[in-house]
């Protein structure tokens, strides 16, 4: 196993009045593994996942970034090399689809026709038709293609590590369902590390190589898919429950069986 | 003698009494927006200082023109007699729409584009110049068009404290009692008020991002 790519150790997060909303929390990612952070709105999922690129500095701890401690690192380095798609894509809606995409590499000042290239492959990857797409603005777009856009700007300048908040969450079901598929096999192809926060326990088993479960800001324990599905946890077992058992033996055999060998937790409080 | 005959024979005074009114009102707003613009985005910035300083600026607007020409004639190095304290005046009565446009229209970005601006590595200041101004520029832009066709209208006042401009005419024609007097500097203020507006409305549409947000049309005034 090589070096774990992202490592939370201890990590608190508090707002200024002094309100907790993650308490030591403890995580390793894996280089190329998908861990999900499950849980309830207000659970910690989303602060977890910007403590990593620091969009949110945590009150205590320490976050590992490939090894190196977050503070030694660069803030902007550390940020592209990081990809990040959130909920609405939060594309520029000033910028074409194509400006859109090369943003990172723009700024990393790689040469025109390298960034050109570049655009025309992310494009490809997630399926999108350069000549149609690429001089589009994005409310010219449906939301799963909006969406496409989104991951194709995260991956750009090729970062090690994806973050994603709850990405696919605002899709209707069919598009929705097409893009966790497509999603699933691009993971394995790339071989990303990837963070991504759901509060879909069917989406987690899909998706996940583990499925981190957050509870009321701490981590309440972290399973492989099949795992989850045994777990005696009450939250755990809360998530379980809420969903149909019929949907649910075929997922999780689906995510497990897609999923690489499972790395237990080092630092997990179980 | 009928209006326009009247306008035929004093052809030339109007033309650079017009000329005198554009430039007070250009040198105005140039001051007021190089001000304005950078100090509307530095309290999206610091969102502590914005009470005071619009309150500051609301307070500014309030006053009755005339009376801040008055105010400003005794006020050493601005002040005195002639066109420089009528652009200060003029300035700070321009400053208000700008800065809260300003303010506004930055304000109004969609906070999910500055997240991600953020979070793929943009630096402060290139989120700034390649973000989150072009994305308000049509709400700044109708700040600017505010405060040019306010600043064209109030400048005719400026005349009062010797400034020159349209508004000798209008002061002239009071005293003399005479409708076409008061008509040469009154009827050309207004067309270039209603031109300012056009132009400026016109360069908006042009500049405005492509369907960003309702913000755009939402402060327009």
């Amino acid at each position: 196993m090589s070096d774990p790519s992202i490592v939370l150790h201890n990590v608190s997060y508090r707002l200024a009045s002094g309100r907790s909303l993650l308490a030591g929390l403890n995580l390793t990612i894996s280089p190329g593994e998908t861990l999900i952070l499950l849980g309830r709105s207000g659970s910690g999922k989303t602060t977890s996942l910007k403590l990593i690129n620091r969009l949110l500095e945590s009150s205590e701890g320490e976050i590992l970034i490939e090894g190196r401690p977050q503070s030694l690192w660069d803030l902007i380095r550390l940020r592209r090399s990081i990809g990040y798609v959130i909920q609405d894509a939060g594309l520029f809606p000033h910028w074409t689809v194509e400006r859109n995409v090369a943003l990172v590499p723009r700024l990393e000042g790689w040469p025109e026709t390298r960034v050109r290239e570049r655009v025309r492959q992310m494009l490809a990857l997630v399926g999108l038709d350069v000549s149609e797409f690429a001089q589009r603005f994005p409310h010219e777009l449906s939301g799963g293609q909006r969406q496409r856009v989104g991951v194709a700007r995260a991956l750009a300048a090729d970062p090690p590590i994806l973050l994603m908040d709850e990405p696919f969450g605002a899709l209707d079901p069919v598009t929705r369902a097409e893009l966790q598929r497509e999603f699933r096999s691009l993971a394995v192809r790339l071989g990303k590390t990837i963070a991504f926060v759901t509060h879909d326990l069917r989406e987690a088993l899909l998706l996940g190589t583990r499925i981190a479960l957050l509870s009321a800001g701490r981590l309440a324990g972290v399973y492989s898919p099949p795992e989850f599905l045994r777990a005696t946890e009450p939250e755990a077992r809360a998530f379980v429950d809420s969903i149909d058992a019929g949907d649910l033996s075929a997922a999780g055999s689906a995510g497990g069986a897609a999923a690489p060998p499972v790395v237990p937790n080092s630092g997990g409080e179980l | 003698m009928t209006l326009w005959q009247f306008f035929v024979q004093q052809h030339t005074e109007i033309l650079s009494r017009t000329l005198e009114h554009l430039w007070l009102v250009a040198a105005a707003m140039s001051v007021a927006v190089l001000i304005g613009l950078p100090l509307g985005i530095a309290l999206v910035r610091r969102r502590n200082l914005r009470r005071w300083v619009l309150a500051a600026a609301n307070v500014i607007q309030t006053i009755p023109s005339l009376a801040l020409f008055g105010f400003l004639i005794p006020v050493p190095l601005l002040g005195g007699i002639g066109a420089s304290t009528a652009i200060v005046a003029l300035a700070l009565y321009a400053l208000l729409p700008i800065l809260r446009n300003t303010y506004t229209g930055l304000a109004g970005v969609d906070p999910a584009v500055l997240e991600s601006a953020r979070a793929m590595g943009m630096t402060p200041r290139q989120s700034l110049w390649q973000v989150e101004l072009p994305l308000s520029m049509g709400v700044i832009l109708a700040g600017v068009r505010t405060a040019t066709v306010i600043t064209i209208g109030v400048a005719t006042i400026a005349a009062a404290i010797g400034a020159g401009g349209l508004g000798v005419f209008i002061f002239r024609g009071v005293a003399m009692a005479s409708n076409a007097v008061i008509l040469a500097g009154a009827i050309p203020a207004a067309l270039l008020a209603v031109a300012a507006d056009l132009l400026l409305g016109l360069l908006e549409r042009r500049l405005a991002p492509p369907r960003t947000s309702s913000a755009a049309s939402a402060v327009s005034e």
